[in-house]
């Protein structure tokens, strides 16, 4: 079958085109954070530079990058525990219950999904402000805390279970919130991973937010610590790109061992 | 059948479903709700942060028409959305396509190509910031075809077409993954039935994949038009929005004109209009779900 012969070597032709263009800038991140700042635009990608890991070592005395590292971690834990707690919540309620206000309920759910944070960021930024929160962990975390599209994903997961597990266990005599904590949720605990994977993603990438609500160098999380150090040293490339490989390995680690989960997060934000 | 209209345990249970809705539902209130109103009502005012807010009624949005700045802004992210979307889904689809013709490696290259859409995006934005540098490899790349370097990011002509570039780089295996699923949902059996009616290539894809693939297509279409619209770090970090505003998108006009120039009615009537777009393109978003779960 020459057609099909032919669809193949033009389907291998695409995948090793967009690998080729995938990674070169990935590779040209790498070398340049291993070169000297006159090497970066005179040597080829794949030749070895001689910094070594000099630019590391100097980006890190000039800028606390493990302390907003830590930060970053730190906000998006909260965004996931969040997230999961209020989705979990939320979710259930949607996909089990029957009550008058719960098509209310939903209405408000899917509006709040067409809201964008770059849309309220300055009446967040006045309220925020108002309880005394500008400059805080609290403010940094909490008002893009919870990932409303969690309720979706928990609801899809418990729609399809059958309700005679819940009843089984009301019979029983357990209560609705152990109902919820140890008998329905083990029983999604993938869709419980998903849910955090996606959320710690989103919250690690988060950018507007920090900025606009924090001003303090100890509160910066990653992303502002990146980019300020950038806007500040911007001729040291070897050191900019050093930053940038150092914020693209917990990413990258984290991707490589949950990758499963990314794709399904990605497809369930997607394809509600 | 759902559990509040079981005979066993009735209104007391429904109850428990309320309170189970009800964090979530606060937390939605506070956090985007109430914003969403507030930002209408400081819309219709002047405000600086400093004194008390005056009242000024449709000031705001009466001047935007003749606003050079919201204008020329509205072009820049009208632009940006649409030079970025249109060849990013190009782009995704096939490499989606691609990777339903591959068996035995697809898990292997689906992860390795899905990279740039979980790289962090300030890195992403720092990365090709240097590659766009006067001296960067994108001036090799540019180098085959035209005679001269280009000045990528000091030019109001190439700075917007550096961004929309770094784009494409960034977005386009997102959509890959989505269509990717698309793809795979499409049942075995419609293309059976297209090999026994002696259907060729092109009338597969003309008369089978596209139908089957037309609600994740819209989906992905409106997804790709939202996050355009939503665009900020890659602008903010890479331009500023310069040069002579060439990449101002209006993420970023709202920014400076709220966080730098204090002017927060007339931000705000930006962010208005920005939620404006958003949300009509949502609805539409909304529509076709409701189309799919019929």
């Amino acid at each position: 079958m020459p057609k099909s012969l032919l669809r193949k070597f033009f389907a291998y032709g695409v995948i090793a085109i967009a690998l080729v263009l995938t990674f070169y800038p990935v590779a040209w991140m790498l070398s340049a954070s291993l070169k000297e700042s006159g090497e970066i635009f005179t040597t080829p990608v794949f030749s070895s530079g001689s910094a070594g890991l000099g630019n590391y070592v100097s980006a890190f005395a000039e800028y606390p990058f493990f302390l907003y590292l830590l930060n970053s971690v730190f906000a998006s834990l909260v965004s996931v525990l969040v997230t999961v707690l209020l989705g979990a919540l939320a979710g259930y309620s949607f996909a089990k219950f029957r009550y008058g206000l719960s098509t209310v309920f939903w209405i408000v759910v899917l509006v709040s999904l067409m809201i964008p944070l770059e849309a309220v960021v300055i009446p967040l930024f006045l309220e925020v402000h108002s309880f005394g929160w500008t400059n805080t962990y609290a403010g940094l975390v909490l008002p893009t805390a919870f990932n409303v599209v969690g309720i979706f994903i928990f609801r899809q997961a418990f729609v399809a279970l059958p309700d005679d597990y819940i009843d089984a266990a009301r019979v029983d005599g357990a209560g609705e919130l152990r109902i919820l904590f140890s008998v329905i949720l083990p029983m999604v605990l993938p869709t419980v991973v998903v849910v955090s994977v996606l959320t710690f993603n989103l919250n690690w990438n988060s950018y507007l937010w920090p900025l606009v609500v924090t001003s303090d160098d100890g509160l910066r999380t990653l992303p502002l610590g990146m980019a300020a150090f950038q806007a500040g040293y911007n001729t040291q490339y070897g050191e900019v790109m050093a930053v940038s490989v150092f914020g693209t390995l917990p990413t990258a680690v984290f991707f490589l061992a949950l990758q499963r989960y990314f794709v399904e997060g990605t497809i369930s934000t997607g394809v509600k | 059948m759902r559990i509040g209209n079981s005979k066993l345990f009735g209104d007391r249970i429904a109850l428990w479903g309320i309170l189970f809705a009800l964090p979530g539902l606060g937390y939605i209130l506070l956090f985007q709700l109430y914003p969403i109103l507030f930002s209408v009502y400081i819309s219709l005012h002047d405000y600086d942060l400093l004194s008390e807010p005056v009242f000024v009624g449709f000031k705001h949005f009466a001047a935007l028409p003749r606003d050079h700045a919201f204008v020329n802004s509205l072009w820049v992210t009208i632009a940006y959305v649409f030079y970025t979307v249109v060849p990013v889904l190009l782009m995704s689809f096939v490499m989606a396509w691609a990777l339903t013709q591959v068996s035995k490696s697809r898990g292997l290259f689906r992860t390795l190509l899905f990279i740039p859409s979980v790289m962090p995006i300030v890195s992403v934005a720092l990365v090709w910031k240097l590659m766009f540098n006067f001296n960067g490899p994108m001036n090799d790349v540019a180098g085959l075809v035209l005679d001269n370097p280009v000045p990528w990011l000091n030019s109001s002509t190439y700075a917007p077409i550096a961004l929309v570039v770094m784009s494409w780089w960034h977005a386009a295996s997102y959509y890959m993954i989505i269509f990717l699923a698309g793809f795979l949902a499409i049942p075995k059996d419609f293309y059976e039935a297209a090999e026994i009616d002696g259907a060729r290539g092109w009338q597969v894809l003309r008369y089978i994949t596209l139908p089957a693939m037309k609600p994740t297509i819209a989906l992905a279409v409106v997804l790709a038009t939202v996050n355009g619209l939503k665009t900020f770090a890659f602008q903010q970090i890479v331009t500023n929005g310069g040069p002579a505003d060439s990449t101002q998108i209006l993420t970023l006009l709202i920014y400076k004109t709220s966080f730098s120039y204090l002017d927060m009615g007339r931000a705000s009537a930006y962010s208005v209009v920005l939620f404006g777009g958003i949300l009509a393109i949502s609805l539409v978003q909304l529509w076709f779900l409701r189309d799919r779960n019929a």
